[in-house]
């Protein structure tokens, strides 16, 4: 008997034959005897199958089992906010740390080259008007130089 | 919400709710339901009991994670086991990336020494009690090569078309027929093996 037949039997046990497969593979069965073993014995196969898988029992107590899964679970989102930790949100961090510190020092930059030229009394000094905490800074055009005070005014 | 002590009268489709707001007892509560049948599919699978059992808690850590996604076309019970054979299959895929390939394995789709085998006449599970011919049958399970046995646990418990089983195995649907004709004509014989140790 060819492969091909072979299958076409079973595919007709299992019920995945079209119509004209069906009436081919009955009239096969009708006249040919190895056909007629051969499917018989796929169909006792199946028959024995069927229904007949044996039934496991977990070889563990039903707390330590849980406590695994239980575990698991409540480790993953710790585990997705280290990954957004790690991989996302540091290099984002140092950027906008960079951008900011980059506008500050431009703002600052500007600010003392207009103070240094408009300041009457201290050139190249100038103090923040804070009520906690002050802040002198010096500006030096000759040096080229820049100091920062802080002053605690309380 | 229900009590904790109402869940072990709750039915799936309840727990399943409560737990896709978050309620992990509700989630225990199916673990607890369903474990035995998670576990036996990974063991019918694996034949491996530590690989059975991480493999069944993974699918449950899994199911959590995606419960939004179920939306009840099928059992809960269904769609966990789903989520296992997964599991599962991937696993035999990393496994079998790591065996070498033998003349069996080769023979898998060919059916090998399965071709020369003569044709059991009499019905060997005939007269059988229940519990011994699934033991029978498991240990005739046990027997055959990883491709023989998924394919018949696909198609004869989990009563998967050939479409689907190709699908899940990733291969062609007249490999699914080949592989499940020989894994059927090799239980045959080795139930049928059963039978003649036990006349001698």
């Amino acid at each position: 008997m060819k492969e091909e037949t072979k299958l076409k039997l079973q595919a007709y046990l299992d019920g995945e034959v079209s119509n004209r497969e069906t009436r081919d593979t009955v009239d096969l069965l009708r006249k040919d005897n190895e056909a007629q073993s051969l499917f018989a014995e796929l169909q006792f196969t199946k028959t024995a199958l069927r229904g007949n898988e044996m039934e496991m029992k977990l070889p563990e107590s039903r707390d330590f089992y849980w406590s695994k899964i239980r575990r698991e679970i409540e480790r993953q989102p710790k585990e997705l906010a280290r990954s957004f930790d790690g991989r996302w949100w540091k290099p984002a961090y140092a950027r906008i740390a960079a951008g900011l510190a980059a506008g500050c020092a431009l703002l600052m930059i500007s600010f003392l080259a207009f103070n240094a030229g408009t300041s009457p009394s201290l050139p190249g000094e100038m103090e923040s008007t804070g009520e906690e905490m002050g802040a002198i800074t010096y500006h030096s055009n000759a040096d080229g130089m820049t100091v920062v005070y802080l002053v605690d005014r309380e | 919400m229900p009590s904790q002590q109402d869940y072990p009268t709750q039915a799936d489709e309840l727990l399943v709710k409560s737990a896709k707001t978050g309620d992990m007892l509700a989630f225990e509560e199916l673990v607890a339901r369903h474990r035995d049948k998670i576990y036996g599919r990974a063991f019918s699978m694996m034949r491996n009991e530590d690989e059975a059992i991480d493999l069944s808690q993974e699918a449950w850590v899994k199911a959590w994670q995606r419960l939004a996604q179920f939306q009840g076309d099928s059992s809960f019970a269904t769609w966990i086991t789903r989520i296992t054979i997964n599991l599962c299959l991937d696993q035999l895929r990393k496994n079998k990336r790591h065996r070498a390939e033998s003349i069996e394995v080769l023979n898998e789709e060919s059916g090998g020494v399965e071709r020369q085998m003569p044709v059991v006449t009499v019905n060997p599970t005939e007269g059988l009690e229940r519990t011994e011919l699934r033991q029978r049958i498991d240990e005739a399970l046990g027997k055959l090569s990883v491709e023989h046995r998924t394919v018949l646990v696909l198609h004869e418990f989990e009563d998967l078309e050939y479409k689907e089983i190709a699908k899940r195995m990733e291969c062609s649907i007249g490999t699914v027929m080949s592989r499940l004709f020989y894994a059927r004509r090799k239980m045959a014989a080795l139930l049928a093996g059963y039978k003649r140790d036990e006349l001698k």
